[in-house]
């Protein structure tokens, strides 16, 4: 059940997605990129399918143990936040800068490692290093894989418009999110 | 027939530049990267040793040159969405493209010399439309810790004493000029004391955020806390690269920063 769900989700947002509409996203958006993403539910998508709704996006990888439990708090901290605001309409993707280890799979173990249940999240990963690489460029964050198959990495949380256009980056995770979550209820308000 | 005739002449030198080597393999091998902090502490007899751990970086082809004024100008021709009016502000800044009008060189711009005012994305986007990419910064340092005699002259004082001359000296007028064609041993030029070059990973010398959590990526990669534990303290410049590195976002673009690209060993 939980899956068909998953998948009918996934369909929504490639629906309400604005499908092949390259043209109409602005010069400035961040869905330009051309990279395919494979979701937890195997889905493979383009960054404009997530168009259509506000998205907080950050990355991580499924086999950090510190860190990333920190950003999956940070990012349902604001969340919390947004939902005390009356702001339900916008997603979050965690997009992993593991694309040899995190495929689908581990990507959904991990979302049910972290009771991340609710249909706005969901993760994404790029067929190779070149596309997780050209993501992190674009959204600020910094990276290099180490040895033990860990990923030293700045912690950044992007907010994007529903049309992919940054809006706002919080670097670092004691960094305060009012501002953030304020510019998520203008944009999520004002479409 | 006088007109067939010289545009046959050119076509065929055209076609005798394209044969020329544009091209070569660089051997498999080994680097010993300065911030790298061995992973036992040497004792502290040893303590002077140079003992970086080596990083393994596998054969690949790498241009001869950077890409050229020329080679980039043709293919704004081919892929107008890069030309400084069109490309989107994601991937470029202001400075973008300084030394094109369009698609057309400007006036005085040499057209064998490096392209420089590129940004990391215009920069992967051509090696992309030849089915190459940017190589890695290990790639790329390897290829520069060579000098035209040895693979690895990363530890000579008088190889690491000209490229720091280099780096030394004031912005040359009128920008960056042709190469003078210093081969090293792997037959690449001018990786070093033309330009500084793009690599695909450039952004993983450095996390900005916070040092909490950052802590053990800035002791190991980068600056003072780095020089005292890295591998090899002489090589200044390798520093210096870093540091220049850690400060570009992938839409800068500098009057001295060009790219090469680089691709699997089989052409």
């Amino acid at each position: 059940m939980k899956t068909i769900s998953l998948c009918l989700f996934v369909s929504m947002i490639s629906f309400s997605g604005w499908a092949g509409a390259d043209k109409v996203l602005p010069k400035d958006s961040i869905y330009q990129v051309k990279s395919e993403w494979a979701l937890q539910s195997d889905r493979k998508i383009k960054l404009a399918n997530l168009a259509g709704r506000p998205m907080l996006m950050t990355m991580a990888y499924t086999g950090c143990e510190y860190t990333c439990p920190l950003i999956v708090q940070k990012l349902k901290d604001i969340e919390a936040d947004a939902l005390k605001k009356g702001v339900k309409d916008f997603g979050v993707v965690i997009a992993s800068f593991d694309p040899k280890v995190d495929r689908p799979a581990k990507l959904r173990s991990f979302m049910k490692a972290r009771q991340i249940t609710d249909e706005r999240w969901s993760m994404a990963v790029a067929d190779d290093a070149a596309a997780t690489r050209e993501l992190a460029i674009l959204l600020g964050i910094n990276y290099k894989e180490e040895e033990g198959g860990h990923f030293s990495h700045s912690n950044v949380i992007v907010l994007v418009d529903a049309q992919g256009r940054i809006l706002e980056q919080l670097n670092g995770l004691n960094a305060d999110h009012a501002a953030l979550v304020g510019k998520l209820a203008n944009t999520s308000h004002g479409k | 027939m006088r007109n067939v005739l010289s545009v046959f002449i050119l076509i065929l030198m055209a076609a005798v530049v394209r044969a020329e080597v544009r091209t070569v393999v660089v051997p498999e091998g080994v680097l010993r990267p300065f911030w790298i902090e061995p992973k036992e502490r040497p004792s502290s007899k040893e303590k002077n040793k140079k003992t970086a751990e080596a990083v393994k970086v596998a054969s690949f082809r790498s241009d001869v040159r950077a890409v050229s004024n020329g080679e980039f100008r043709d293919f704004l021709r081919r892929n107008p969405d890069w030309r400084k009016d069109s490309v989107s502000p994601l991937f470029s800044d202001e400075s973008y493209l300084s030394q094109f009008q369009g698609e057309s060189l400007k006036k005085g711009v040499a057209v064998d010399a490096p392209v420089t005012f590129v940004s990391w994305f215009a920069a992967k986007a051509y090696c992309e439309s030849r089915g190459l990419r940017l190589p890695t910064v290990s790639e790329w340092e390897y290829m520069a810790s060579a000098d035209e005699k040895k693979a690895d002259a990363s530890d000579d004082p008088v190889f690491l004493a000209r490229i720091l001359e280099w780096y030394s000296q004031p912005r040359a007028e009128g920008g960056v000029g042709k190469g003078r064609g210093v081969r090293n041993i792997y037959g690449l030029e001018d990786l070093h004391g033309l330009i500084w070059e793009w690599v695909e990973d450039f952004n993983s010398t450095l996390v900005t955020g916070e040092s909490r959590e950052d802590g053990s990526f800035n002791r190991d990669m980068f600056c003072g806390s780095g020089s005292l534990s890295g591998g090899n303290k002489e090589n200044y410049a390798a520093f210096m690269r870093f540091a220049f590195r850690s400060s570009l976002k992938g839409r800068s673009s500098t009057w001295n920063l060009g790219f090469r690209c680089v691709g699997e060993t089989k052409p």
